[in-house]
């Protein structure tokens, strides 16, 4: 992985961006884009966001290159396989089929939609959850275009078809942070060099934490007091480089856990 | 200084022959206009004289009032032009009126069981007929008046009350004179323990000054709610003498 | 990114049970403000940048001269403009008047206007005629809780801060001129300030709630069991107050007060709404609180208002070429 600062309407070098991740065949190189650029047929590539490119080397299922700016500010605008932290602030349809309206803070879709039945074990109308208003859910968004609005969302894993850690979340707290920080965290570990605060946060204290797309956290450890700490670790170092990001969150885990 | 004597006597006596810990002549009726309302009331604390009706619990006129877990309350104020000396129409968006709308109803979507009624609204309409200072004070008790009336659940009766500060003396439940002369502060609370439901203080003071007046305030709000509460068992007696309960 | 309106019960029953255990967010202590910082415009007088926390206002003190009204003609015009736009937040509109707004305008001109911080009789130039008008506008830029109480420190410290130019007036009877000397010729003279006022607010957290939120049973009813069986001494314990409140602990909170006080132990304004009721001892040490942090924060304002004065007065030029020294 290698990154970049582009502006928008920089060329993009294609030629260092590829390197020699070329397939084999003479088809010329593959190359998948990502948000934030923008391909005007018949091969001009052209950023239309200001961020670090960034480009990714695949090799399976065949050679190939993606190419996408990576922004830290801005609106999340939701897209499909993301997972968010939505709060449920309503519920439609009757017995048999019923619907979630669920909220989804700082996203460019504001409200989704989250069927009753898109449940682990939900096979059953009886064992469908319940959810009452103000609910917390993680969820992951499975169906969305800009032009349908409203985004649908499922709550199971959609490789398993089970729960895996996706539903109501019960206690704990949420938080804000930014969409680069949220996308950061999700990405494997080391993906961006080193380990990231949640890596390091590991190592000193257990506890849970589930990340959404939308910016959002949610965190639960032993006591209201190691999540709040928790919570400032992440929301203060964001911008720290990592040695002092290490040194800051084991002081505030430490200042936790003294009193 | 002289006017400063006309208000409060050194034989202890304000300008309208009250002692200090006196609150003016109270008289209040509820029910008065059962068929324009669903409850109403009549509060005259000395001159100043409010009206006040409730229509509710109803499903709201608007989507936008409609809160999915309580009653929602709006409070409208109409002050009469004639309820002064000088003659005038009052603004409704006024921002000391608007003001005063927001403190009452807030006041009583905390005193009402709100969350019996969800997704309905209680409008609260005042009538200020006559004002001769405490106008806020007699807002709040003939709402608390009629919302019994109209048989909307709440915890306990809302009583409001001002108390003044000249000089060093404290003077309980002004009128339109005493009020223009010295810093006071109006009180509501929340049934006969010390509860403040609602505290406002517009002029300066010292602070040591502020606890007899708080407490001067809080005895009248006690004295206010028995008052009402003695007039809310008369009227459910006669009521049912006339064998309408 | 901003915040979304609607906590989630997560995020209240969190808070709650934070507070039962004497935790705030942000590890401040109950009674703590957030960092205040306080500054001054380099190059005009009357303007300030107050910081209380991520929460951010800018006033500025403008003064220009106008007609009395024709009821009061020994008392010049002050006028402060507090209308929050999109800017500060995104639930406040360009141009509609929230209740929010209505609030915090009202606070601000009870705690310094009517509480007379600025003695408009010196405004006067010439009775009936002429006044100065001083404005104070008050601009929001960052909203994280706390905007009435950043709004009436920028306003308090804007008018010790101003300076409006140095007049004379020639000649007598109906004659008479003003001369407005401009401020590059004459040293401009400080506003008559009488009184600084601090607004403080505090939030009440019911924590009884706390516990009815983790057991699972409403509010309401545990508020109608305490009201039935509530022993007159144990209510101290049973709220939580918060001093300077983020803007999540101001959406999460039961009931406020906004108290405004000076350093001469003056109580300039209290506003307590009608949400939650409280204990009136709570009330009144609330009260007391608002007087030690009126004098920090004074004494904060005083601290900047020197620092800045000193920048200025290069050469001590400012103090030997005042209209008031001997000539």
């Amino acid at each position: 992985m290698s990154s970049e600062v582009i502006l928008p309407g920089d060329p993009i070098p294609l030629d260092s961006v590829i390197g020699d991740n070329l397939d084999d065949s003479d088809s010329g190189p593959v190359i998948q884009l990502g948000p934030g650029v923008l391909h005007i047929p018949p091969e001009t590539l052209l950023p239309i966001r200001a961020g670090t490119l960034t480009t990714v080397a695949r090799s399976k299922p065949q050679k190939s290159t993606t190419i996408y700016v990576d922004t830290t500010g801005g609106r999340y605008v939701p897209a499909v396989h993301d997972t968010i932290l939505g709060t449920v602030i309503g519920r439609f349809g009757d017995q048999e089929k019923s619907f979630y309206r669920v909220s989804i803070p700082g996203s460019a879709a504001p409200i989704g939609i989250l069927s009753s039945a898109a449940f682990a074990n939900a096979a059953s109308r009886h064992t469908r959850p319940n959810l009452s208003n103000g609910t917390t859910v993680y969820a992951r968004i499975s169906a969305f275009s800009i032009a349908l609005g409203e985004p649908e969302l499922e709550c199971f894993d959609e490789n398993t078809g089970k729960e895996g850690g996706f539903g109501e979340l019960k206690g704990g707290m949420l938080a804000d942070v930014s969409n680069g920080l949220a996308r950061r965290l999700l990405a494997p570990s080391g993906a961006y060099g080193g380990p990231s605060v949640v890596d390091v946060l590991g190592k000193l204290v257990p506890f849970e934490i589930a990340v959404g797309r939308n910016g959002r956290i949610w965190i639960d450890s032993e006591s209201c007091k190691m999540t709040a700490a928790i919570i400032t670790a992440i929301q203060e170092t964001e911008e720290l480089p990592r040695e002092r990001m290490e040194e800051r969150v084991q002081k505030i885990i430490k200042g936790a856990r003294k009193e | 200084m002289a006017s400063r004597l006309e208000i409060f006597s050194p034989e202890g006596l304000r300008i309208d022959g009250r002692r200090w810990n006196e609150v003016r002549h109270f008289r209040c009726a509820i029910n008065t206009h059962p068929v324009s309302s669903d409850g109403s009331a009549i509060i005259e604390q000395g001159n100043t004289k409010v009206i006040c009706n409730v229509i509710g619990p109803v499903e709201p006129t608007l989507r936008s009032r409609v809160v999915p877990d309580r009653v929602s309350i709006s409070v409208k104020v109409v002050i009469a032009p004639f309820s002064t000396i000088d003659r005038r129409k009052r603004s409704q968006n006024d921002s000391r009126m608007q003001e005063m709308c927001s403190s009452i109803q807030h006041v009583f979507e905390d005193a009402v069981i709100a969350h019996l009624f969800p997704r309905s609204q209680i409008d609260v309409n005042l009538y200020v007929v006559a004002q001769d200072g405490g106008v806020m004070q007699a807002c709040i008790n003939a709402t608390t008046l009629a919302l019994i009336d109209a048989g909307v659940p709440m915890y306990d009766y809302v009583c409001a009350c001002t108390a003044g500060m000249l000089d060093r003396e404290v003077l309980l439940d002004l009128n339109r004179i005493e009020e223009s002369d010295m810093p006071f502060l109006t009180m509501a609370t929340i049934g006969s323990k010390r509860k403040v439901a609602l505290l406002q203080l517009e002029m300066k003071v010292q602070f040591d000054r502020l606890e007899p007046m708080m407490a001067a305030s809080m005895s009248g709000c006690h004295h206010i709610r028995d008052l009402m509460d003695n007039e809310v068992r008369k009227h459910g007696k006669s009521r049912l003498e006339r064998g309408s309960l | 990114m901003p915040r979304d309106l609607t906590p989630s019960t997560i995020e209240n029953t969190f808070v709650l049970k934070a507070l039962t255990e004497r935790i705030r967010l942000d590890s401040r202590s109950f009674n703590q403000l957030r960092d205040l910082d306080i500054s001054f415009s380099s190059t005009e007088y009357g303007v300030v940048d107050v910081k209380l926390g991520r929460t951010r206002v800018i006033a500025r003190i403008s003064a220009e001269i106008t007609q009395p009204y024709a009821d009061r003609p020994y008392d010049g015009l002050f006028i402060i403009a507090t209308e929050i736009s999109p800017m500060a937040a995104p639930t406040f509109e360009a141009g509609r008047k929230s209740e929010d707004e209505l609030v915090i305008s009202r606070i601000v001109e009870k705690s310094i206007r009517r509480s007379g911080a600025l003695d408009t009789e010196s405004l006067c130039i010439i009775s009936g005629e002429k006044c100065w008008a001083v404005r104070a506008d008050v601009h929001f830029l960052d909203h994280d809780g706390g905007l009435m109480d950043a709004a009436c420190i920028a306003v308090s410290a804007g008018l010790l801060h101003f300076r409006r130019p140095d007049i004379t007036i020639e000649g007598v009877g109906s004659r008479r001129e003003v001369i407005v000397h401009p401020i590059t010729e004459r040293v401009p003279v400080p506003l008559a300030v009488l009184h600084v006022p601090v607004c403080v607010t505090f939030s009440f957290f019911d924590v009884r709630r706390a516990s009815s939120a983790i057991s699972g049973r409403t509010r309401n009813d545990e508020a109608k069991d305490v009201d039935d069986d509530d022993v007159e001494e144990e209510d101290d314990s049973s709220v939580a107050v918060l001093v300077d409140a983020t803007l999540q602990e101001e959406l999460l909170r039961h009931g406020y007060m906004s108290v405004t006080a000076n350093t001469n132990r003056e109580i300039c304004q209290i506003q307590k709404g009608g949400d939650m009721p409280v204990d009136v001892g709570v009330l009144l040490s609330c009260s007391e609180a608002a007087i030690m942090v009126a004098e920090k924060v004074t004494k904060l304002i005083n601290k900047r208002l020197k620092e800045d004065g000193a920048r200025r007065n290069v050469g001590n030029l400012l103090v030997e070429a005042r209209a008031e020294n001997d000539r």
